[in-house]
């Protein structure tokens, strides 16, 4: 039974990261091309506007940069528009060894969603529209070394561990974390077994650009991991956790097996209520 | 046993000298060790511990006292269980690795060792072993071979009789012993299950000798009078897993930097690729994530497709995260910075031991197991 499934934009985010690092079991194109991570979460600021691409892949050897938007929906021409009005100068924090002479493209990255709204767009940009198991590249990319890279990979089981999750994905994903960093911070504090778990604090440490997320991200996040808490206390686990005060957050946890059978459950019927919602 | 005061390390190797080739010439003369004859066990362990406190062994039937001796980092520690008592030695190498030396019974030591190394957050941890690093200690010197142990248990088959081979257990004396290593490891039946135990070798020095069996936990086995070569073995193989261990942690593990324009991601996942297709998933997740050892892994799952799960893990021995997705034909390890590494060799080896000898660990793209030397 698939449980909470991971958000495409989440997917498509840590699929690309995953292109740029080597190693065994998910094909690193980026990487054989010359192309290093630089940012996830990015800002840039152009004149008249600001943009959060989701990856920015540089190359030092050939002076280029990558913005990477993934799109778990349509494409839509006003996107490409905003991305279009941003200069190679507005770049200048992109690591490389002579950032004066860096060009750059924005690629796009997407699924059947974006693949549909080609016809109704007009763009030269790159375009990598994921499937299962496959990768297509709709118009090449600018940087000719980059073309030929792409063909024939294998993009099944895609790696997960660069960005846990983002504002769209659901709170029993988030949920996910949160109990793991619960059950980490119980075990490494044995002689004081009460928690505090404030909402940042505890976002801050299960993801690891939280500091870079736009502001509208956050708050989204904080809601659902706000619900995840509260959902946690309704349950009143009195053998596995509890309310230690009142008025805050400070908790007595278990580490007992029983305290993971629940966390185990919370997953599961907080993926139940998202997958009733989306049948709705 | 004659107990000696020891009052540092030269004590400390005085002692072992004359047990070690005590112990070595009666099993050579006599082929029996006299009563109260024992042959030195070393422990190599990992910790991220600063200090051993009394509490590590405390309990019902345990209770330790941690004495210190002229050298800083050489402790012995007194132990006391059922009203009997027993002597060991802590020997700090560096801030990584302790040994733990006993001239005591093998029985009593294994039960001081497993009571100070399995329960939760002790920050203590054997050094695991992989097949590629027991027989990287006898290929590096061909001519040291003496013996080995295979040892192998099917842990995720779910009825014993299901299991192609259930249990694998075989000892080797001999020259041509390798010989039948590289055969069974051919067989299409046998070779997912031809996990190194112990691998024994004997090292001469002019007219010293030292005869050493050497675990997958990390456990030497030493007599014969070449007392500092047992240590330079431990210095050797320790190097040698700590290197392992460097890598990992600064290679791999996954960090995270804030950036004036957004945060970068420095690091890569650790993959285990399985040669043995894992037919009951359930049963392998049960047996890795049930927090008891020797995994010692606490985890809730998530699966995010058909028949690829991720796991949200916790170290039990450190409290660290690890992150970890598993298929029918691999693992990938997600090992954040700063958590201790060590879990991922503890994984792998015992998935070597429970589920498939040739399973391999990757780091990069190099295509050489990251265990070996």
């Amino acid at each position: 039974m698939i449980l909470a499934k991971i958000s495409q934009h989440t997917k498509l985010t840590n699929a690309m990261v995953g292109f740029s690092k080597g190693g065994p079991k998910w094909p690193s194109p980026l990487k054989e091309a010359g192309y290093d991570l630089d940012t996830i979460e990015a800002r840039i600021a152009y004149q008249g506007g600001k943009i959060n691409p989701d990856v920015i892949f540089a190359s030092n050897s050939e002076l280029h940069a990558l913005i990477t938007e993934c799109k778990s929906g349509t494409l839509s021409q006003d996107t490409i528009d905003e991305y279009e009005k941003v200069k190679s100068e507005d770049i200048r924090d992109v690591d490389v060894y002579d950032v004066s002479k860096l060009s750059h493209e924005t690629i796009y990255v997407g699924n059947s969603n974006i693949e549909e709204s080609l016809p109704h767009i007009n763009t030269d940009s790159a375009v990598l529209v994921f499937d299962d198991k496959t990768l297509k590249i709709e118009n090449a990319f600018q940087e000719t070394n980059l073309n030929g890279e792409f063909d024939d990979l294998n993009v099944s089981k895609i790696p997960t561990g660069y960005v846990p999750f983002l504002g769209d994905d659901s709170e029993a994903l988030i949920a996910e974390k949160m109990v793991q960093e619960i059950m980490s911070q119980s075990i490494s504090n044995p002689e004081d077994a009460d928690l505090e778990l404030e909402i940042d604090d505890l976002l801050d440490d299960i993801h690891g650009a939280w500091g870079s997320l736009h502001p509208s991200e956050k708050k989204t996040l904080r809601n659902k991991a706000k619900n995840v808490l509260d959902m946690m206390e309704e349950r009143a686990f009195e053998d596995d956790i509890k309310k230690v005060a009142e008025a805050d957050r400070r908790y007595y946890v278990s580490t007992s097996n029983s305290f993971q059978k629940m966390c185990q459950s919370l997953i599961e019927d907080l993926s139940g209520s998202q997958q009733r919602l989306s049948d709705l | 046993m004659v107990r000696v005061s020891i009052n540092s390390r030269s004590d400390f190797r005085d002692l072992l000298y004359s047990r070690m080739k005590d112990s070595y010439e009666s099993v050579r003369d006599e082929q029996k060790l006299d009563v109260d004859q024992n042959f030195l066990k070393s422990n190599l362990i990992e910790t991220n511990r600063e200090n051993l406190d009394e509490a590590v062994l405390a309990g019902e039937q345990f209770a330790m006292k941690v004495e210190d001796t002229e050298n800083q980092g050489f402790k012995i520690l007194k132990v006391k269980k059922d009203d009997k008592r027993y002597e060991f030695y802590l020997d700090k190498m560096d801030e990584r690795f302790w040994s733990i030396h006993s001239l005591e019974g093998s029985e009593i030591t294994k039960q001081v060792i497993n009571k100070m190394v399995f329960p939760r957050y002790t920050k203590l941890d054997f050094t695991w072993f992989s097949n590629r690093f027991m027989e990287d200690i006898w290929r590096e010197d061909s001519k040291s071979f003496r013996r080995f142990n295979l040892q192998f248990e099917d842990e995720v088959a779910e009825e014993e009789e299901d299991a192609d081979i259930g249990k694998l257990s075989m000892q080797l004396w001999g020259r041509k012993a390798n010989s039948v290593l590289e055969a069974l490891r051919k067989s299409e039946e046998v070779s997912g299950s031809t996990s190194l135990s112990v691998v024994g070798i004997k090292q001469k020095y002019e007219d010293e000798v030292l005869l050493e069996d050497i675990n997958y936990k990390g456990k030497f086995t030493a007599r014969g009078d070449a007392v500092e070569s047992h240590f330079r073995e431990m210095r050797t193989l320790r190097d040698n897993y700590k290197s392992t261990l460097d890598r990992l942690e600064q290679e791999n593990a996954i960090q995270y930097k804030s950036k004036s324009h957004g945060t970068t991601v420095k690091g890569r996942p650790l993959v285990i690729n399985f040669a043995r297709e894992i037919e009951d998933m359930e049963t392998f997740i049960k047996t890795i994530f049930s927090s008891s050892k020797p995994f010692r892994l606490w985890g809730v799952k998530n699966e995010i497709s058909d028949g690829y799960f991720r796991f949200s893990a916790v170290d039990m021995h450190t409290g660290d995260k690890l992150d970890i997705e598993v298929c029918e034909d691999f693992l990938r390890i997600y090992l954040p910075e700063g958590a201790c590494g060590n879990v991922v060799l503890r994984m792998y080896t015992n998935i070597q031991h429970y589920f498939d000898s040739r399973a391999n660990l990757r780091g990069d793209d190099s295509g050489e197991d990251i265990t070996a030397h």
